[in-house]
């Protein structure tokens, strides 16, 4: 038997960072990785648009299993906020977080696919923070696993073989079970077709350890899905249209990703209506719907840059132009720094100049050169001219590549193009240049 | 009715002078140097560093790696290799080797130079994979790739930048940096194979504002004066095909500079001719001629025969434009004649067009179609863009001036879709006159107006005054037959001035002959006979056809006068003569 291991939880961070007084350590602070506590502590601003509360509230005051679903477009700071918020919630609930992506092989994915692995993830959470698994319950799910997973790997040793039959090594068989199932393709086949009508005992397994965890650890076990946004528009369709019940059911709190595109199909809104409204991150306003500048956007991205560096790395304009370069979409905010940090070192500077900015600016634009079709010209146009836009599938697939970046302020939705593309329909003459 | 031709070689340009390794030496340390900072700065992470040349990314390689082994860097080489489709597998099984650890050990710091991730996904390609897996793969693995304890360059050529981002967008957004390492490479390839002036040539108008972009950094960066010259004289030549003359004549202006002060006569001549280009293009004709002759002189005295050539055909133009066919056939001939001897193809193309015109405007319609049609040729040969656009025009204009309306416009629009492509402007504004003069002979004036203003419109935007003449000229015509003569006389007055100011014969006598015939209309007979006789005596000696025109104009004004009074007119005015 495995000797019983501390509880894992996100280290706690000891030293503390400030902001960067050089170009070197500034590029590594804006590329920091947020999932990291210690950078967390050091770098994370409160956002005053962020939805984490509004979460946070349902999840702690909801008396049934509630659903939730998260949406934002890419890079608009997902990750880090639900990073915000398991830390927030990790006194009160049982935290089981996975990524499809790292989890998964998210180009196949189904629905039964997402039980199983939230039963898979919640046993191995559970045996990891060692709760306690009555020897019975242990069996039943052993079993379970194994009827399921049936012939399709052998186990090796007679001895793992005699373990795994007296229910013993669940841990050993959860892991194997999680490994088949992102490696091989075959295995996942092999799986489905024998999840396909048990259905009904996933979820069943599913409330059983949930139900023991709360008993032991008295915290509410919570379930958060990640990356789930960044599957196929089809693959994502096919995983919550007609299985929204379905997936509603485990008696488990659980927030989904949702993705933004999705939000703009019929499918997506009746998924909404069976499972719950998507609660949205915005995109960080820096101008408001007229185009003139949004105080308190521009206020929050400069607090979020001030944290990892100086203003003093910046020289005359440098700072200012930032802020038009990018809306609001904080990681090609940061890139664009950390691009300009890379050039001014190389031209032996110590301070960002306004032209370093400009060049990595520009090559932001290429890489939208790159990625838009060009049937999709005339409506960005048009969205730039209006800032409105037609619910339509150019819509949902610009706002996927950030072309399009949606706001939302008191009067509703409004949608801009990204300031890199900009340049793009001037080039081609249909806005004038400024 | 006076059309509109395009001279041909106006965008001309010589070829650059032959720098090529300062050219390339100077962008490639640029580029090392960001390789260079990345890889002492980063701690993880990975750059994607986009190179089209294998050649020149095994140089970078080759050169980062001897700089950054003294700081105690070491750079390992990953080469994937076709069948290696997950990078991720390559790269734990290289890390837990004992020669990779062995490494480490001997090295301060370690930084991961991948290359062949582009043989990968072409041969999956090759199979009809529509989402190559080595891409997925590089899309789920993205955080392990983020978080290795070294930092990673990832090198790839720009096709596969186009792809990543829809293939593996969460592997594109978690970069740490993308490192351009594209035009050192691309520069360095082209002016290999030199002469043909590849750095200054584009396909569209997005390729041509990064080669812009790109020269004004080079510009920049320059510190080294005959670079520095050259640089300023092609990201002129580039502003000047994109009609932004203002700009290109500074830039050329600071190129003559750095040339006189170093006593670059070749230089000096290349601007001299560019800038001669300027004034011809914005219809200064003396200035062009001085400045043309300027740089012959110097060509000339250097030997060089291309040079020659090219400078020669730029006067033969203005020859051309001022309605001296005869000295203009004999620039163009002499030209002509060292370019043959030279084998320069593209150059007898454009000498052989404007032969073509002359013999389009003296009405030899069918030894002109011969002529563009050879240049046409050599042009579609070359897959010289705006050669074929122009030669299309042209073979649109005789269709027009044989009423094959249908015809002409097949072809005028042809050759406007070329000139939008390329974002030549002034190609644009011609072809947009053309479209509206078939609108005007077909009597849908209200079209054929809207055409002619937005002509007018890019004319103007060039400071093209001799396009503005002409385009003017016709909106006169249709306030004439729309029977507004007040505002028919103030646009041909306007149009006159102009054609004046240019020198331009056949210009001037168009309009004259059009005020004409609004002094008959009015019933002022004697007005108009003298305007018409005017209108004669220049297209007479500019042998144009049109001479048939004005002679039949002066006929009708004679029935009109009545004998006695004509021949006393005729007396008056051949007497202030």
């Amino acid at each position: 038997m495995s000797k019983p291991k501390k509880a894992k939880v996100i280290p706690k961070s000891t030293k503390s960072i400030g902001p960067a007084n050089n170009l070197a350590d500034a590029y590594n602070a804006v590329l920091s990785d947020l999932e990291d506590r210690s950078f967390f502590d050091a770098y994370y601003i409160n956002r005053p648009d962020s939805p984490i509360e509004e979460i946070k509230n349902r999840i702690i005051k909801s008396r049934t299993p509630v659903k939730i679903l998260f949406a934002g477009q890419p890079k608009s700071g997902k990750t880090t906020e639900l990073f915000r918020l398991r830390k927030e919630l990790e006194d009160k609930c049982f935290i089981v977080y996975y990524s499809v992506y790292r989890d998964m092989e998210p180009a196949d994915l189904k629905y039964q696919d997402l039980l199983l692995l939230s039963a898979i993830k919640l046993s191995e959470e559970a045996i990891k923070r060692n709760i306690k698994i009555h020897k019975d319950v242990k069996k039943l799910l052993s079993d379970w696993f194994i009827q399921i997973s049936g012939e399709v790997f052998e186990t090796k040793t007679k001895e793992k073989k005699r373990e795994l039959e007296a229910g013993i090594n669940l841990k050993y068989l959860v892991a194997k079970l999680g490994l088949g199932f992102k490696t091989s393709s075959e295995v996942r086949t092999e799986i489905r077709k024998k999840l396909e009508p048990r259905v009904g005992e996933i979820i069943e397994n599913i409330d059983i350890l949930s139900a023991i965890v709360k008993n032991q650890t008295k915290k509410e076990p919570l379930l958060i899905i990640d990356d789930l946004e960044k599957v196929d528009l089809e693959v994502a369709k096919d995983i919550f249209f007609g299985h929204a019940q379905t997936l509603g059911k485990p008696n488990l709190k659980t927030i989904f990703l949702f993705s933004k595109s999705m939000t703009y199909t019929e499918e997506g809104r009746i998924v909404a209506s069976q499972l719950s409204k998507p609660i949205h991150l915005p995109n960080v306003m820096t101008t408001n719907r007229e185009g003139r500048p949004h105080q308190t956007g521009l206020k929050l991205l400069e607090q979020i840059i001030l944290k990892r560096m100086d203003k003093v790395l910046f020289e005359g304009d440098a700072f200012d132009y930032l802020f038009k370069t990018s809306n609001g979409v904080l990681s090609d905010l940061f890139s664009i720094i950390a691009g300009a940090c890379i050039t001014a070192i190389s031209k032996e500077r110590k301070k960002i100049t306004w032209d370093d900015v400009d060049v990595h600016f520009k090559l932001l634009t290429d890489e939208f050169r790159r990625v838009i079709k060009e049937e999709f010209y005339p409506t960005l146009a048009q969205i730039y001219k209006e800032k409105e836009a037609k619910n339509d599938e150019h819509l949902s697939k610009m706002l996927h590549v950030l072309a399009v970046l949606e706001y939302r302020d008191e009067k509703g939705i409004y949608y801009d193009v990204h300031p890199a593309v900009v340049p793009l329909l001037q080039e081609k003459k249909l806005i004038h240049s400024l | 009715m006076p059309k509109k031709s395009i001279p041909i070689g106006k965008s001309t340009v010589l070829p650059p002078r032959k720098k090529d390794r300062i050219f390339a030496d100077t962008l490639t340390s640029e580029y090392l140097q960001e390789l260079m900072t990345f890889c002492r700065v980063a701690k993880q992470g990975y750059a994607i560093c986009i190179c089209n040349v294998p050649k020149s990314r095994e140089d970078l390689i080759l050169q980062l790696l001897e700089r950054l082994e003294p700081d105690g860097i070491g750079l390992y080489p990953v080469k994937l290799q076709a069948k290696d489709l997950s990078l991720g597998k390559k790269l734990r099984i290289l890390l837990g080797s004992g020669k990779f650890k062995q490494f480490k050990n001997s090295h301060k710091k370690v930084v991961l130079s991948i290359t062949g991730l582009d043989d990968t996904i072409r041969e999956e390609e090759k199979e009809f994979k529509k989402r190559p897996v080595a891409l997925q793969g590089l899309n789920q693995q993205r955080d392990y790739f983020r978080t290795l304890p070294f930092p990673l360059l990832l090198w790839i050529p720009e096709w596969l930048a186009g792809r990543l981002p829809e293939f593996a967008p969460d592997f594109w957004v978690a970069k740490s940096v993308v490192l351009e390492c594209l035009s050192a490479p691309e520069v360095v390839s082209q002016s290999m194979s030199q002469m043909s002036g590849a750095e200054i040539e584009f396909e569209n108008v997005d390729e041509a504002k990064r080669k812009i972009r790109i020269y004004k950094r080079l510009v920049e960066i320059s510190k080294d004066k005959p670079t520095k010259s050259t640089f300023l004289l092609n990201l002129g030549i580039l502003h000047q095909k994109l009609g932004n003359y203002l700009k290109a004549k500074e830039l050329y202006l600071q190129s003559l500079a750095i040339d006189e002060e170093l006593g670059d006569k070749s230089g000096i001549a290349k601007t001299l001719h560019q800038l001669g280009m300027i004034h011809h293009v914005q219809g200064n004709y003396p200035e062009a001629v001085k400045t043309y002759e300027q740089s012959l002189k110097i060509a000339e005295e250097l030997g060089d025969r291309g040079g020659i050539a090219t400078t020669l055909h730029q006067l033969g133009n203005i020859h051309y434009l001022q309605g001296n066919y005869k000295e203009a056939v004999k620039k163009y001939e002499q030209s002509l004649k060292i370019k043959e001897e030279l084998g320069d193809r593209s150059g007898i193309a454009k000498t052989l067009h404007q032969l073509g015109m002359i013999h389009h405007v003296q009405g030899n319609y069918k030894e002109a179609v011969k002529t563009y049609e050879q240049s046409l040729k050599i042009a579609e040969e070359l897959g010289d863009k705006s050669g074929i656009a122009i030669s299309l025009h042209q073979l649109g204009m005789i269709h027009h001036d044989q009423g094959n309306y249908p015809e002409a416009v097949k072809t005028y629009e042809q050759s406007l879709k070329i000139a939008e492509e390329l974002g030549d402007k002034s190609g644009i504004a011609i072809s947009l006159h053309q479209l509206g003069m078939i609108h005007h002979d077909q009597g849908n004036y209200k079209e054929a107006v809207k055409k002619y203003e937005q002509s007018l419109k890019i004319a103007e935007e060039l400071g093209d005054k001799s396009g503005i003449a002409t385009t003017l000229h016709q909106l006169g015509n249709i306030h004439y037959v729309q029977g507004n003569y007040p505002e028919a006389v103030k646009t041909y007055e306007q149009s006159l001035k102009i054609a004046e100011e240019l020198g331009d014969r056949s210009g001037i006598a168009r309009s004259i002959g059009q005020l004409g015939r609004i002094n008959e209309e009015q019933k002022d007979y004697k007005e108009a006979m003298r305007k018409y006789l005017i209108t004669l005596s220049i297209l007479k000696e500019l042998g144009s056809p049109d001479a048939k025109i004005a002679e039949n104009d002066l006929i009708r004004i004679r029935k009109k006068m009545g004998e006695k009074v004509f021949e006393k007119a005729w007396k008056e005015i051949a007497g202030k003569k």
